[in-house]
Protein backbone atom coordinates (compact mmCIF):
# COMPACT_ATOMS: atom_id res chain seq x y z
CA UNK A 1 0.00 0.00 0.00
CA UNK A 2 1.20 3.71 -0.75
CA UNK A 3 2.33 5.22 2.55
CA UNK A 4 1.10 8.43 1.31
CA UNK A 5 -1.39 8.98 -1.50
CA UNK A 6 -2.74 12.04 -2.90
CA UNK A 7 -5.91 12.44 -4.68
CA UNK A 8 -6.97 15.86 -6.79
CA UNK A 9 -4.54 18.31 -4.06
CA UNK A 10 -5.84 21.82 -4.66
CA UNK A 11 -4.26 24.83 -2.74
CA UNK A 12 -5.55 28.44 -3.58
CA UNK A 13 -4.30 29.35 -6.56
CA UNK A 14 -0.59 27.72 -5.68
CA UNK A 15 -1.58 24.24 -6.06
CA UNK A 16 -3.74 22.37 -8.69
CA UNK A 17 -4.83 18.76 -9.30
CA UNK A 18 -2.04 17.28 -7.11
CA UNK A 19 -1.93 13.33 -7.96
CA UNK A 20 1.01 11.21 -6.36
CA UNK A 21 1.19 8.28 -4.66
CA UNK A 22 4.76 7.98 -2.38
CA UNK A 23 5.94 4.45 -1.93
CA UNK A 24 7.46 2.70 1.28
CA UNK A 25 11.31 3.12 0.81
CA UNK A 26 11.08 5.78 -1.58
CA UNK A 27 13.18 8.73 -1.99
CA UNK A 28 10.72 10.95 -4.06
CA UNK A 29 12.26 14.54 -5.15
CA UNK A 30 10.47 17.83 -5.76
CA UNK A 31 11.65 19.85 -8.37
CA UNK A 32 10.76 23.15 -10.41
CA UNK A 33 11.51 26.61 -10.32
CA UNK A 34 10.61 29.38 -7.43
CA UNK A 35 7.08 29.69 -6.63
CA UNK A 36 6.34 26.56 -8.26
CA UNK A 37 4.22 25.33 -5.02
CA UNK A 38 7.48 22.83 -3.67
CA UNK A 39 6.83 23.97 -0.32
CA UNK A 40 3.33 24.61 -0.30
CA UNK A 41 2.87 20.51 -1.18
CA UNK A 42 5.01 19.55 1.88
CA UNK A 43 2.85 22.12 4.08
CA UNK A 44 -0.02 20.48 2.82
CA UNK A 45 1.18 17.26 3.51
CA UNK A 46 2.66 18.18 7.46
CA UNK A 47 -0.81 19.81 7.78
CA UNK A 48 0.04 23.72 7.36
CA UNK A 49 -2.18 24.49 5.55
CA UNK A 50 -6.22 23.84 4.62
CA UNK A 51 -6.27 21.85 1.83
CA UNK A 52 -8.91 20.99 -1.10
CA UNK A 53 -8.77 17.45 -2.43
CA UNK A 54 -7.62 14.25 -0.51
CA UNK A 55 -4.07 13.57 1.49
CA UNK A 56 -3.91 9.60 2.72
CA UNK A 57 -1.45 7.84 4.87
CA UNK A 58 -2.08 4.50 4.57
CA UNK A 59 -5.40 4.62 3.43
CA UNK A 60 -6.45 7.20 5.99
CA UNK A 61 -7.78 10.29 5.37
CA UNK A 62 -5.12 12.42 7.11
CA UNK A 63 -7.63 15.39 7.89
CA UNK A 64 -9.44 13.22 9.88
CA UNK A 65 -6.03 12.38 11.91
CA UNK A 66 -5.40 14.03 15.40
CA UNK A 67 -2.43 16.32 15.00
CA UNK A 68 0.00 14.67 17.41
CA UNK A 69 -0.81 11.06 15.66
CA UNK A 70 0.01 12.74 12.59
CA UNK A 71 3.12 14.60 13.62
CA UNK A 72 3.87 10.94 15.13
CA UNK A 73 4.06 9.91 11.49
CA UNK A 74 5.04 12.63 10.15
CA UNK A 75 8.05 14.79 10.58
CA UNK A 76 8.77 18.59 8.33
CA UNK A 77 12.01 19.78 8.44
CA UNK A 78 11.67 23.28 7.17
CA UNK A 79 13.74 26.08 4.61
CA UNK A 80 14.53 27.88 7.38
CA UNK A 81 14.82 26.73 10.79
CA UNK A 82 16.12 29.03 13.82
CA UNK A 83 15.97 28.96 17.81
CA UNK A 84 14.40 31.72 19.41
CA UNK A 85 16.11 30.89 22.67
CA UNK A 86 20.21 29.98 23.40
CA UNK A 87 18.86 26.34 22.98
CA UNK A 88 21.21 23.65 23.80
CA UNK A 89 21.46 20.56 21.33
CA UNK A 90 20.35 18.00 23.20
CA UNK A 91 17.34 20.48 24.04
CA UNK A 92 16.75 21.22 20.25
CA UNK A 93 16.72 17.42 19.32
CA UNK A 94 15.07 16.55 22.38
CA UNK A 95 11.88 19.09 20.80
CA UNK A 96 11.32 16.11 18.11
CA UNK A 97 10.03 14.26 21.37
CA UNK A 98 6.99 16.80 21.47
CA UNK A 99 4.40 14.65 19.73
CA UNK A 100 5.46 11.73 21.89
CA UNK A 101 5.26 13.38 24.99
CA UNK A 102 8.30 11.96 26.26
CA UNK A 103 12.32 13.03 25.93
CA UNK A 104 13.94 9.71 25.13
CA UNK A 105 17.57 10.12 26.07
CA UNK A 106 18.28 7.35 24.43
CA UNK A 107 16.67 8.14 21.09
CA UNK A 108 17.95 11.49 21.58
CA UNK A 109 21.50 10.31 21.79
CA UNK A 110 20.86 8.08 18.84
CA UNK A 111 19.60 10.51 16.65
CA UNK A 112 22.86 12.92 17.66
CA UNK A 113 24.94 10.11 16.65
CA UNK A 114 23.30 9.29 13.62
CA UNK A 115 24.16 13.04 12.18
CA UNK A 116 27.40 13.07 13.93
CA UNK A 117 26.35 15.87 16.53
CA UNK A 118 26.85 14.02 19.43
CA UNK A 119 29.86 15.83 20.37
CA UNK A 120 27.86 18.97 20.82
CA UNK A 121 24.94 17.88 22.43
CA UNK A 122 26.04 20.20 25.75
CA UNK A 123 26.89 23.31 23.04
CA UNK A 124 24.53 25.84 22.81
CA UNK A 125 22.65 25.70 18.85
CA UNK A 126 23.52 29.05 18.46
CA UNK A 127 27.49 28.78 18.30
CA UNK A 128 26.93 26.16 16.42
CA UNK A 129 27.89 27.07 12.32
CA UNK A 130 25.04 27.28 9.64
CA UNK A 131 26.59 23.86 8.67
CA UNK A 132 26.63 22.12 12.00
CA UNK A 133 23.10 23.56 12.77
CA UNK A 134 22.06 22.09 9.88
CA UNK A 135 22.54 18.59 11.03
CA UNK A 136 21.03 19.42 14.62
CA UNK A 137 17.43 20.43 12.91
CA UNK A 138 17.67 16.97 10.82
CA UNK A 139 18.83 15.22 14.04
CA UNK A 140 15.41 16.97 15.95
CA UNK A 141 13.17 15.27 13.07
CA UNK A 142 15.14 12.19 13.63
CA UNK A 143 14.37 11.52 16.89
CA UNK A 144 10.69 11.64 16.57
CA UNK A 145 11.40 8.70 14.40
CA UNK A 146 9.05 9.46 11.73
CA UNK A 147 7.78 7.13 8.68
CA UNK A 148 7.85 10.28 6.67
CA UNK A 149 10.28 13.40 6.59
CA UNK A 150 9.81 16.04 4.28
CA UNK A 151 12.63 18.06 3.82
CA UNK A 152 11.80 21.29 2.29
CA UNK A 153 15.20 22.58 0.45
CA UNK A 154 17.84 21.15 3.18
CA UNK A 155 20.58 21.82 1.27
CA UNK A 156 20.17 25.09 0.74
CA UNK A 157 23.10 27.26 1.65
CA UNK A 158 25.36 24.60 2.71
CA UNK A 159 28.42 23.16 0.99
CA UNK A 160 29.34 20.90 -0.61
CA UNK A 161 30.68 18.35 2.35
CA UNK A 162 27.61 19.19 4.39
CA UNK A 163 25.28 18.98 1.13
CA UNK A 164 26.31 14.87 1.08
CA UNK A 165 26.20 14.23 4.67
CA UNK A 166 22.20 15.61 4.73
CA UNK A 167 21.71 13.62 1.67
CA UNK A 168 23.15 10.65 3.05
CA UNK A 169 21.09 10.74 6.13
CA UNK A 170 18.12 10.96 4.41
CA UNK A 171 18.84 8.13 1.53
CA UNK A 172 19.37 5.97 4.82
CA UNK A 173 16.08 7.12 5.87
CA UNK A 174 15.03 6.21 2.93
CA UNK A 175 14.28 2.44 3.27
CA UNK A 176 11.86 -0.47 4.39
CA UNK A 177 8.98 1.39 5.62
CA UNK A 178 9.81 4.78 5.71
CA UNK A 179 10.44 7.36 2.92
CA UNK A 180 11.46 10.93 2.44
CA UNK A 181 10.06 13.44 0.05
CA UNK A 182 12.41 16.13 -0.60
CA UNK A 183 12.09 19.64 -2.39
CA UNK A 184 15.25 20.53 -3.93
CA UNK A 185 16.51 23.30 -6.17
CA UNK A 186 19.94 21.16 -7.79
CA UNK A 187 18.67 19.01 -10.61
CA UNK A 188 22.16 17.07 -10.67
CA UNK A 189 21.73 16.12 -6.92
CA UNK A 190 17.92 15.34 -7.65
CA UNK A 191 19.22 13.07 -10.24
CA UNK A 192 22.05 11.09 -8.53
CA UNK A 193 20.03 10.95 -4.90
CA UNK A 194 16.55 10.65 -5.62
CA UNK A 195 14.18 7.26 -6.69
CA UNK A 196 11.87 9.65 -8.38
CA UNK A 197 11.30 12.83 -9.38
CA UNK A 198 8.29 15.60 -9.13
CA UNK A 199 8.66 18.63 -11.54
CA UNK A 200 6.08 20.84 -10.24
CA UNK A 201 5.63 23.84 -12.49
CA UNK A 202 2.81 27.04 -11.66
CA UNK A 203 1.02 24.74 -8.63
CA UNK A 204 0.31 21.41 -11.46
CA UNK A 205 2.54 18.63 -12.03
CA UNK A 206 4.63 18.56 -14.70
CA UNK A 207 5.84 15.35 -15.00
CA UNK A 208 6.23 12.41 -12.32
CA UNK A 209 8.68 9.48 -13.09
CA UNK A 210 12.44 8.54 -12.82
CA UNK A 211 14.84 11.14 -13.13
CA UNK A 212 15.51 10.03 -17.13
CA UNK A 213 12.13 9.98 -17.23
CA UNK A 214 11.73 13.53 -16.15
CA UNK A 215 14.58 15.72 -16.88
CA UNK A 216 14.21 15.54 -20.61
CA UNK A 217 15.54 19.20 -22.40
CA UNK A 218 12.15 19.67 -23.33
CA UNK A 219 10.88 19.69 -19.66
CA UNK A 220 13.88 21.75 -18.62
CA UNK A 221 13.34 24.40 -21.42
CA UNK A 222 9.52 24.69 -20.75
CA UNK A 223 9.56 25.11 -17.00
CA UNK A 224 12.80 26.82 -16.34
CA UNK A 225 13.20 28.24 -20.00
CA UNK A 226 16.81 27.34 -20.49
CA UNK A 227 18.15 25.07 -22.92
CA UNK A 228 19.96 21.97 -20.68
CA UNK A 229 21.88 19.20 -21.89
CA UNK A 230 20.78 16.31 -19.90
CA UNK A 231 23.55 12.93 -19.80
CA UNK A 232 22.56 9.81 -18.27
CA UNK A 233 24.44 7.57 -20.04
CA UNK A 234 27.47 7.55 -17.29
CA UNK A 235 28.10 6.79 -14.03
CA UNK A 236 26.72 9.62 -12.52
CA UNK A 237 23.83 11.66 -14.41
CA UNK A 238 24.77 15.09 -15.53
CA UNK A 239 22.58 17.93 -16.46
CA UNK A 240 24.36 21.02 -17.55
CA UNK A 241 22.49 24.25 -18.10
CA UNK A 242 24.30 25.52 -21.56
CA UNK A 243 24.90 29.51 -21.38
CA UNK A 244 22.56 31.64 -22.22
CA UNK A 245 23.68 34.65 -24.94
CA UNK A 246 21.80 37.93 -24.51
CA UNK A 247 19.90 38.56 -27.86
CA UNK A 248 21.48 42.24 -27.32
CA UNK A 249 24.88 40.61 -28.32
CA UNK A 250 23.86 38.49 -30.81
CA UNK A 251 23.00 41.40 -33.14
CA UNK B 1 16.11 23.98 41.48
CA UNK B 2 12.09 24.62 42.20
CA UNK B 3 12.41 23.31 45.73
CA UNK B 4 15.64 25.53 46.13
CA UNK B 5 13.67 28.64 45.17
CA UNK B 6 10.66 27.58 46.95
CA UNK B 7 12.66 27.46 50.15
CA UNK B 8 13.92 31.01 49.62
CA UNK B 9 10.81 32.07 49.09
CA UNK B 10 9.67 30.61 52.04
CA UNK B 11 12.51 32.49 53.73
CA UNK B 12 11.56 35.65 52.08
CA UNK B 13 8.01 35.69 53.46
CA UNK B 14 9.10 34.89 56.68
CA UNK B 15 11.73 37.63 57.22
CA UNK B 16 8.47 40.21 55.72
CA UNK B 17 6.20 38.67 58.10
CA UNK B 18 9.36 39.69 60.59
CA UNK B 19 9.79 43.33 59.77
CA UNK B 20 7.98 46.26 61.13
CA UNK B 21 7.62 49.41 62.80
CA UNK B 22 6.63 46.90 66.31
CA UNK B 23 8.56 44.20 67.54
CA UNK B 24 6.56 40.59 67.68
CA UNK B 25 7.05 37.16 67.81
CA UNK B 26 5.74 36.40 64.48
CA UNK B 27 4.92 32.62 65.14
CA UNK B 28 2.80 33.44 68.40
CA UNK B 29 0.94 36.23 66.65
CA UNK B 30 0.24 33.81 63.84
CA UNK B 31 -0.80 30.75 65.97
CA UNK B 32 -2.75 33.61 67.87
CA UNK B 33 -4.56 34.67 64.90
CA UNK B 34 -5.47 31.26 63.67
CA UNK B 35 -6.93 30.61 66.50
CA UNK B 36 -8.83 33.74 66.32
CA UNK B 37 -7.72 35.41 70.03
CA UNK B 38 -7.97 39.40 69.86
CA UNK B 39 -4.08 40.34 70.98
CA UNK B 40 -2.15 43.25 69.43
CA UNK B 41 0.40 40.31 67.70
CA UNK B 42 -2.66 38.51 66.48
CA UNK B 43 -3.89 41.61 64.73
CA UNK B 44 -0.66 42.61 63.66
CA UNK B 45 0.22 39.89 62.28
CA UNK B 46 -2.98 38.46 60.52
CA UNK B 47 -4.16 41.69 59.28
CA UNK B 48 -1.49 43.86 58.41
CA UNK B 49 1.81 41.86 57.87
CA UNK B 50 0.22 38.70 56.55
CA UNK B 51 -2.08 39.73 54.08
CA UNK B 52 0.61 42.21 52.68
CA UNK B 53 3.10 39.45 52.35
CA UNK B 54 0.64 37.10 50.73
CA UNK B 55 -0.16 39.66 48.39
CA UNK B 56 3.26 40.72 47.62
CA UNK B 57 3.99 36.70 46.61
CA UNK B 58 1.32 36.32 44.85
CA UNK B 59 1.54 39.78 42.58
CA UNK B 60 5.11 38.96 42.11
CA UNK B 61 4.51 35.43 41.09
CA UNK B 62 1.81 36.62 38.78
CA UNK B 63 3.59 38.70 37.29
CA UNK B 64 6.96 36.51 36.74
CA UNK B 65 5.54 33.84 35.34
CA UNK B 66 3.18 35.69 32.68
CA UNK B 67 6.00 37.54 31.63
CA UNK B 68 7.69 34.14 30.86
CA UNK B 69 4.98 33.00 28.90
CA UNK B 70 4.10 36.41 26.95
CA UNK B 71 7.96 36.28 26.14
CA UNK B 72 7.87 32.36 24.87
CA UNK B 73 4.87 33.55 22.92
CA UNK B 74 5.88 36.06 21.33
CA UNK B 75 9.58 34.21 21.07
CA UNK B 76 10.64 38.18 22.14
CA UNK B 77 12.77 38.71 25.46
CA UNK B 78 11.55 42.33 25.37
CA UNK B 79 7.96 41.50 25.72
CA UNK B 80 6.49 42.70 28.44
CA UNK B 81 3.24 41.50 30.25
CA UNK B 82 1.60 44.89 29.69
CA UNK B 83 1.40 44.24 25.94
CA UNK B 84 -1.82 42.36 26.13
CA UNK B 85 -3.52 45.91 27.45
CA UNK B 86 -4.40 44.08 30.45
CA UNK B 87 -2.53 46.39 32.77
CA UNK B 88 -3.98 49.51 31.04
CA UNK B 89 -7.38 47.96 31.24
CA UNK B 90 -7.04 47.04 34.87
CA UNK B 91 -5.69 50.69 36.07
CA UNK B 92 -8.87 52.45 34.04
CA UNK B 93 -11.08 49.58 35.57
CA UNK B 94 -10.01 50.70 38.78
CA UNK B 95 -10.09 54.48 38.76
CA UNK B 96 -13.62 54.38 37.33
CA UNK B 97 -14.04 53.33 41.18
CA UNK B 98 -12.38 56.12 42.79
CA UNK B 99 -14.39 58.27 40.32
CA UNK B 100 -17.66 57.07 39.66
CA UNK B 101 -17.77 55.30 43.38
CA UNK B 102 -18.74 51.88 41.56
CA UNK B 103 -19.27 48.90 43.55
CA UNK B 104 -19.87 50.53 47.03
CA UNK B 105 -20.98 47.05 48.35
CA UNK B 106 -17.35 45.43 47.75
CA UNK B 107 -15.99 48.10 50.32
CA UNK B 108 -12.03 48.26 49.98
CA UNK B 109 -11.88 45.80 47.10
CA UNK B 110 -14.09 47.72 44.90
CA UNK B 111 -10.82 49.00 42.65
CA UNK B 112 -9.40 45.39 42.34
CA UNK B 113 -12.97 44.16 41.28
CA UNK B 114 -13.57 46.57 39.01
CA UNK B 115 -10.35 46.56 37.87
CA UNK B 116 -10.48 42.89 36.73
CA UNK B 117 -13.23 43.83 35.40
CA UNK B 118 -11.41 46.68 32.99
CA UNK B 119 -8.64 44.09 32.31
CA UNK B 120 -11.21 41.31 31.06
CA UNK B 121 -12.86 44.03 28.74
CA UNK B 122 -9.31 45.20 27.50
CA UNK B 123 -8.33 42.05 26.61
CA UNK B 124 -11.54 40.70 25.14
CA UNK B 125 -11.16 43.90 22.60
CA UNK B 126 -7.38 43.26 22.08
CA UNK B 127 -8.63 39.46 21.15
CA UNK B 128 -11.03 40.45 19.01
CA UNK B 129 -8.91 43.19 17.18
CA UNK B 130 -5.94 41.05 16.79
CA UNK B 131 -8.36 38.03 15.32
CA UNK B 132 -7.22 34.81 14.22
CA UNK B 133 -3.74 36.31 13.00
CA UNK B 134 0.31 36.67 13.56
CA UNK B 135 1.54 37.14 16.71
CA UNK B 136 2.95 40.44 15.40
CA UNK B 137 -0.62 42.03 15.16
CA UNK B 138 -1.00 41.04 19.30
CA UNK B 139 1.35 43.46 19.81
CA UNK B 140 -0.46 45.88 17.54
CA UNK B 141 -3.30 45.07 18.94
CA UNK B 142 -2.29 45.04 22.94
CA UNK B 143 -0.43 48.83 21.74
CA UNK B 144 -3.97 49.98 20.18
CA UNK B 145 -6.03 49.02 23.48
CA UNK B 146 -3.22 50.24 25.83
CA UNK B 147 -3.27 53.57 24.29
CA UNK B 148 -7.12 53.60 23.88
CA UNK B 149 -7.02 52.66 27.65
CA UNK B 150 -4.66 55.25 28.43
CA UNK B 151 -6.40 57.90 26.83
CA UNK B 152 -9.30 57.18 28.87
CA UNK B 153 -7.44 56.83 32.14
CA UNK B 154 -6.13 60.59 31.57
CA UNK B 155 -9.66 61.54 30.85
CA UNK B 156 -10.67 60.01 34.40
CA UNK B 157 -7.24 62.02 35.75
CA UNK B 158 -8.17 64.98 33.81
CA UNK B 159 -11.95 65.39 35.68
CA UNK B 160 -11.48 63.79 38.52
CA UNK B 161 -14.17 65.15 40.74
CA UNK B 162 -11.65 66.73 43.62
CA UNK B 163 -7.96 66.84 44.50
CA UNK B 164 -7.97 64.33 47.19
CA UNK B 165 -9.66 61.87 44.57
CA UNK B 166 -6.98 62.56 42.22
CA UNK B 167 -4.05 62.30 44.24
CA UNK B 168 -5.63 59.01 46.21
CA UNK B 169 -6.18 57.69 42.16
CA UNK B 170 -2.11 58.55 41.26
CA UNK B 171 -1.07 57.03 44.63
CA UNK B 172 -3.15 53.92 43.96
CA UNK B 173 -2.13 53.72 40.06
CA UNK B 174 1.86 54.32 41.69
CA UNK B 175 1.38 50.46 43.07
CA UNK B 176 1.33 49.43 46.23
CA UNK B 177 0.51 45.94 48.78
CA UNK B 178 0.06 48.12 51.99
CA UNK B 179 -3.30 48.84 53.33
CA UNK B 180 -4.91 45.52 51.72
CA UNK B 181 -6.58 42.94 53.69
CA UNK B 182 -7.44 39.29 52.82
CA UNK B 183 -10.10 40.14 50.45
CA UNK B 184 -7.60 41.05 47.94
CA UNK B 185 -6.38 38.14 48.27
CA UNK B 186 -9.23 36.26 47.18
CA UNK B 187 -9.70 38.33 44.10
CA UNK B 188 -6.29 37.62 43.39
CA UNK B 189 -5.97 33.68 44.41
CA UNK B 190 -8.20 32.48 41.69
CA UNK B 191 -7.20 34.52 38.72
CA UNK B 192 -3.43 33.14 39.69
CA UNK B 193 -4.38 29.84 39.87
CA UNK B 194 -6.51 29.92 36.50
CA UNK B 195 -4.59 32.00 34.61
CA UNK B 196 -1.22 30.06 35.64
CA UNK B 197 -3.38 27.02 35.11
CA UNK B 198 -4.14 27.98 31.28
CA UNK B 199 -0.13 28.89 30.61
CA UNK B 200 0.76 25.72 32.27
CA UNK B 201 -1.03 23.44 29.93
CA UNK B 202 0.40 25.23 26.47
CA UNK B 203 3.78 24.53 28.16
CA UNK B 204 4.57 22.03 25.11
CA UNK B 205 3.42 24.70 22.67
CA UNK B 206 5.88 27.56 24.32
CA UNK B 207 8.82 24.94 23.76
CA UNK B 208 7.63 23.54 19.88
CA UNK B 209 7.35 27.53 19.88
CA UNK B 210 11.01 27.58 20.06
CA UNK B 211 11.81 26.77 16.26
CA UNK B 212 8.78 28.85 14.85
CA UNK B 213 5.20 28.72 14.11
CA UNK B 214 5.61 26.63 11.69
CA UNK B 215 7.62 23.36 13.31
CA UNK B 216 5.10 23.71 16.12
CA UNK B 217 2.23 23.79 14.39
CA UNK B 218 4.11 20.64 12.05
CA UNK B 219 4.31 18.74 15.30
CA UNK B 220 0.83 18.97 15.88
CA UNK B 221 0.39 21.53 18.50
CA UNK B 222 -2.29 24.03 17.80
CA UNK B 223 -0.83 27.53 17.51
CA UNK B 224 -4.28 29.53 17.11
CA UNK B 225 -6.12 28.02 20.38
CA UNK B 226 -2.63 27.41 22.39
CA UNK B 227 -1.71 31.14 21.99
CA UNK B 228 -5.04 32.33 22.92
CA UNK B 229 -5.28 30.46 25.81
CA UNK B 230 -1.39 31.65 26.99
CA UNK B 231 -2.92 35.19 26.26
CA UNK B 232 -5.73 35.13 27.84
CA UNK B 233 -3.71 33.36 30.61
CA UNK B 234 -1.35 36.01 31.03
CA UNK B 235 -4.05 39.20 30.89
CA UNK B 236 -5.68 37.53 33.87
CA UNK B 237 -2.01 37.17 35.49
CA UNK B 238 -1.40 41.01 34.76
CA UNK B 239 -5.19 42.46 35.17
CA UNK B 240 -5.56 40.52 38.26
CA UNK B 241 -2.12 41.97 39.76
CA UNK B 242 -2.76 45.61 38.58
CA UNK B 243 -6.34 45.68 39.90
CA UNK B 244 -5.05 44.95 43.39
CA UNK B 245 -1.27 46.84 43.86
CA UNK B 246 -1.67 48.91 40.91
CA UNK B 247 1.49 48.76 38.24
CA UNK B 248 4.50 47.37 39.99
CA UNK B 249 6.65 47.53 36.71
CA UNK B 250 9.32 45.94 35.45
CA UNK B 251 8.97 42.48 37.27
CA UNK B 252 7.29 40.39 34.34
CA UNK B 253 9.75 42.18 31.40
CA UNK B 254 12.94 41.05 33.74
CA UNK B 255 12.05 38.12 35.71
CA UNK B 256 12.13 35.46 33.11
CA UNK B 257 15.84 36.74 31.94
CA UNK B 258 17.08 35.76 35.60
CA UNK B 259 15.25 32.59 35.76
CA UNK B 260 16.75 31.10 31.85
CA UNK B 261 20.04 30.67 32.63
CA UNK B 262 19.05 28.12 35.05
CA UNK B 263 16.97 26.41 33.57
CA UNK B 264 19.10 25.97 29.92
CA UNK B 265 17.05 29.11 28.37
CA UNK B 266 14.04 26.39 28.15
CA UNK B 267 10.57 28.45 27.78
CA UNK B 268 8.69 25.29 29.11
CA UNK B 269 10.51 25.07 32.22
CA UNK B 270 11.14 28.55 33.00
CA UNK B 271 7.44 29.26 33.64
CA UNK B 272 7.49 27.69 37.66
CA UNK B 273 10.77 29.39 38.54
CA UNK B 274 9.93 32.95 37.00
CA UNK B 275 6.82 32.65 39.29
CA UNK B 276 8.87 31.98 42.74
CA UNK B 277 11.32 34.44 41.91
CA UNK B 278 8.75 36.94 40.71
CA UNK B 279 7.21 36.32 44.47
CA UNK B 280 10.52 36.48 45.88
CA UNK B 281 11.82 39.63 44.15
CA UNK B 282 8.90 41.29 45.23
CA UNK B 283 8.23 40.59 48.40
CA UNK B 284 12.33 41.43 48.88
CA UNK B 285 11.37 44.83 47.22
CA UNK B 286 8.37 45.32 49.98
CA UNK B 287 10.08 44.38 52.28
CA UNK B 288 12.95 47.49 51.15
CA UNK B 289 9.96 49.76 51.34
CA UNK B 290 8.95 48.99 54.99
CA UNK B 291 12.58 49.13 55.78
CA UNK B 292 12.68 52.90 54.63
CA UNK B 293 13.03 55.61 57.20
CA UNK B 294 8.94 56.81 58.29
CA UNK B 295 7.65 59.54 56.25
CA UNK B 296 6.19 59.41 53.34
CA UNK B 297 5.95 56.28 51.77
CA UNK B 298 8.10 55.19 48.67
CA UNK B 299 5.77 53.12 46.97
CA UNK B 300 6.93 49.48 45.91
CA UNK B 301 5.76 50.32 42.10
CA UNK B 302 8.15 53.15 41.71
CA UNK B 303 10.70 50.92 43.59
CA UNK B 304 10.73 48.35 41.39
CA UNK B 305 10.77 50.86 38.38
CA UNK B 306 13.89 52.93 39.88
CA UNK B 307 15.43 48.87 40.14
CA UNK B 308 13.85 47.45 36.58
CA UNK B 309 14.63 50.70 34.44
CA UNK B 310 18.23 50.62 34.50
CA UNK B 311 18.19 46.86 34.50
CA UNK B 312 16.71 46.48 31.14
CA UNK B 313 18.54 49.24 30.02
CA UNK B 314 21.41 46.84 30.23
CA UNK B 315 18.88 44.32 28.34
CA UNK B 316 18.86 46.36 25.50
CA UNK B 317 22.41 47.05 25.21
CA UNK B 318 22.96 43.50 25.44
CA UNK B 319 21.02 42.87 22.76
CA UNK B 320 22.15 45.64 20.29
CA UNK B 321 25.78 44.29 20.95
CA UNK B 322 23.87 40.63 18.96
CA UNK B 323 23.27 42.63 15.80
CA UNK B 324 26.27 44.87 15.56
Amino acid sequence: MALISIEQLQLDSRLAGINLCLEPGELLGVIGPNGAGKSSLLECIAGLQPYGGRIALEGQDLSRLHGLKRARRIALLPQRCQSAWALKVADVIALGRLPWGDEDASLIEQAAEHTGVAEWLDSRVDHLSGGEQARVWLARVLAGQPDIILADEPLASLDLHYQQRVLELLRQHAQAQRSVILSIHDLNLAACWCDRLMLLDSGRVHAIGTPEQVLTPDAIRQVYQVDAKVDFSGEQPLIQVMKQVPKQVLR
Amino acid sequence: MTSALTLLMLLTALVSLHVGSSDIAVLDGLWQWLQGADSAAAIVIGEIRLPRTLLALTVGAALGMSGAALQGLLRNPLADPGLTGASQGAALGAASVFYFGLFPAAGAAAPALAGLIGAGIAMSLMLLLAGPSRQAMVIMAGLAISTLTGALLAAVLNFAPNPFALSELVFWLLGSVSERGLDHLWILLPALLLGGGLIWSQRRLLLGLSLGEQVAQSMGLSYTRGSRLIILGAALLVGASVAVAGAIGFVGLLVPHLVRPLVRNRPDRVLIPAALVGAILVCLADIVVRGMPPGRELKLGVLTSLIGAPLFIWLVWQERKKWL
